[in-house]
């Protein structure tokens, strides 16, 4: 087998192979392996001469479209890596990502309203679509990218209000390829369904596979969604075989009774990941589509997507949660006590992980990237990294690991990873806004904001809007007189949790 | 009208409800609206909506949604 040293080889050998296949559908295009190879190359061509580079940030502003898609294939042709960022993202957001980021260059969609900024080439992806390849350019480009080098970065909620960019490399990326592609029986007879958006790591899940294999990679309309009857429909026409979705969506789907009316009909394997798989919601689609294989992974974007998977192979009670199994090829997980010695089978420890997916840290932060990336505490021995998720687990009887709870401010909030503390610095960040303190009510799935201040709910949540994004705005927000103080002075969150959140 | 106002502005607030026409097909609601939407419908007009309610034409605009809540009461 050939070395692969970087993911556009995945591409090139696609192309070559099936020039004509429909890569990529979505939005108002639908791509070729070729097509996608050319327009790459061009985008790419156009990167290199605005960016400079190799190995430099380039923001993408981007949608569930194959257009965008190109363009994070561009930027690797031009041996940058790339940031991809939701064009809709509130625009303080945005401004202060690229103020930190101070990215070589930015592609954004013709159609989103951008003034230029000193210092920050711009261009649309049209543009760029439109510029003539240099081969030799981009030869040149990427001879100069090591597989340790970046191919992505992506942005996720830290807990001091700054969202951290995670770093992931070409090696990491191929390396979770080949797993998953290997651990699900993924072919290029396949069809998949990417449902996550890009700035998302588990479109991942679907973008890479289906450039290796040769298999067409759908783009859902976001809109699939809100109507899952739709969403089933699209899915039959399609012949949709596989589904790599986040479990979010796939609860959703489960929760909305669409199986009643329509099951899908060309589905063979669906793999879920991102949040507590419970065996209710995989109890319905069992039963809706009994014959598919089902997968659960969990890994956070930190081990480039995933670092454990298990494969459903037994019955589950609507009221038990689905284990995360054991380890990916090629990685290792270690659940470590307060101690930092193995956590004993049934006892609780930190899941932590090893292994040559790990990402080489966070982005322009050495001090969070030392606190997160550590050195394996069972090796005095030689560098050995080790990644601690800050997620508990524990190990039952068969060597699976369960996942049981963050250690921290961390939340899933329909599917997202966000921090309470990233919420709770914006909200104090809004005028007439005194102190405030975010709870997360899990079984509700809702975000509870209580706060001192001048304004009333509704005046709050407006103003959070344009610098939060949307799935981070608190659902349920109390304004009261003063919060509760514990003896040290320190708000008692204890006290707040038992108050607001029904935990019965 | 005034019950499902209320549930909209609170799950979106600034969106001009009374004029917008094209909630779905603008993009100005998402999956996640519709899914507090909804849910807010039948707990407080304590109508039960099924998966064939929901369709596009169905939540384009706050009329729209008057509709399929009073055609279920």
């Amino acid at each position: 087998m050939k070395y692969v040293k970087n993911v556009l080889e995945y591409l090139e050998a696609s192309a070559e192979r099936l020039p004509d296949k429909t890569a990529l559908r979505g939005g108002k295009d639908s791509f070729s392996f070729s097509e996608l190879l050319e327009l790459s190359r061009r985008i790419g061509t156009a990167t290199a001469a605005l960016a400079g580079g190799p190995n430099k940030p380039v923001a993408v502003l981007c949608d569930r479209e194959a257009l965008s898609v190109a363009a994070l294939l561009g930027v690797l042709q031009s041996g940058c890596f790339y940031v991809p960022l939701e064009r809709r993202m509130p625009r303080k957001r945005l401004a202060a990502i690229l103020e930190r980021l101070r990215p070589a260059a930015l592609l954004r969609l013709e159609a989103d309203d951008w003034a230029d900024e000193p210092g920050l080439p711009a261009l649309t992806m049209e543009e760029a679509a439109g510029t003539e390849p240099e081969p030799e350019l981009l030869l040149s480009r990427k001879a100069a990218v090591l597989d340790a080098d970046p191919a992505y970065m992506i942005y996720t909620s830290g807990s001091t209000g700054v969202p951290k960019g995670i770093v992931i490399t070409h090696r990491g990326l191929i390396d979770f390829t080949e797993w998953l592609t290997q651990s699900c029986g993924l072919t290029g007879y396949d069809a998949l369904a990417d449902q996550a958006p890009l700035y998302f790591d588990t479109s991942v899940k679907n973008i890479y596979p289906g450039l290796k294999l040769g298999a067409t990679v759908h783009l859902l309309e976001k809109k699939l969604f809100s109507f899952p009857l739709l969403l089933i429909r699209y899915l039959n026409e399609h012949k949709i075989t596989a589904l790599i979705w986040s479990t979010s969506a796939f609860q959703l789907v489960a929760d909305s009774g669409v199986f009643e009316r329509e099951k899908p009909t060309s589905v063979r394997l669906v793999a879920v990941g991102g949040e507590t798989l419970r065996a209710r919601h995989l109890n319905i689609w069992k039963r809706a589509l009994p014959d598919a294989l089902y997968y659960n992974h969990y890994g956070p974007t930190e081990v480039t997507v995933d670092c454990a998977w298990y494969k459903i192979d037994r019955d589950f009670a609507d009221g038990e949660t689905v284990p995360i199994g054991r380890a990916c090829e090629n990685m290792e997980l270690l659940l470590l006590n307060e101690n930092g010695l193995p956590a004993a089978p049934g006892e609780t420890g930190e899941i932590c992980v090893r292994g040559l997916g790990l990402a080489p840290g966070y982005y322009d932060e050495w001090e969070k990237t030392s606190a997160a990336f550590v050195q394996n505490p069972l090796n005095p021995h030689y560098p050995d990294r080790l990644y601690r998720t800050g997620d508990l687990g524990t190990t039952d009887g068969d060597g699976n690991i369960t996942f049981l709870s963050r250690r921290d401010g961390q939340i899933k909030h329909m599917g997202h990873r966000i921090e309470l503390g990233e919420i709770e610095t914006a909200v104090c960040a809004v005028d007439g806004i005194g102190q405030a303190v975010c709870l997360f009510d899990e079984k509700a799935d809702k975000i509870i904001c209580v706060y001192e201040g001048a304004l009333d709910g509704n005046e709050m949540i407006l103003a959070l809007k344009s610098i939060l994004p949307k799935i981070m705005l608190p659902n349920i927000c109390r304004r009261v007189p003063a919060l509760p103080r514990n003896a040290n002075g320190k708000v008692d969150r204890a006290r707040l949790r038992e108050e607001y959140i029904n935990e019965a | 009208m005034d019950k499902l106002m209320k549930i909209l502005t609170e799950t979106c607030p600034g969106v001009d409800f009374e004029k917008e026409t094209a909630l779905i097909d603008d993009g100005i609601l998402e999956s996640l609206d519709i899914v507090t939407i909804v849910s807010e419908i039948m707990d407080v007009f304590g109508v039960e909506l099924n998966v064939d309610d929901l369709l596009p034409e169905n939540f384009n605009s706050a009329e729209a949604i008057w509709r399929l809540i009073e055609s279920r009461s």
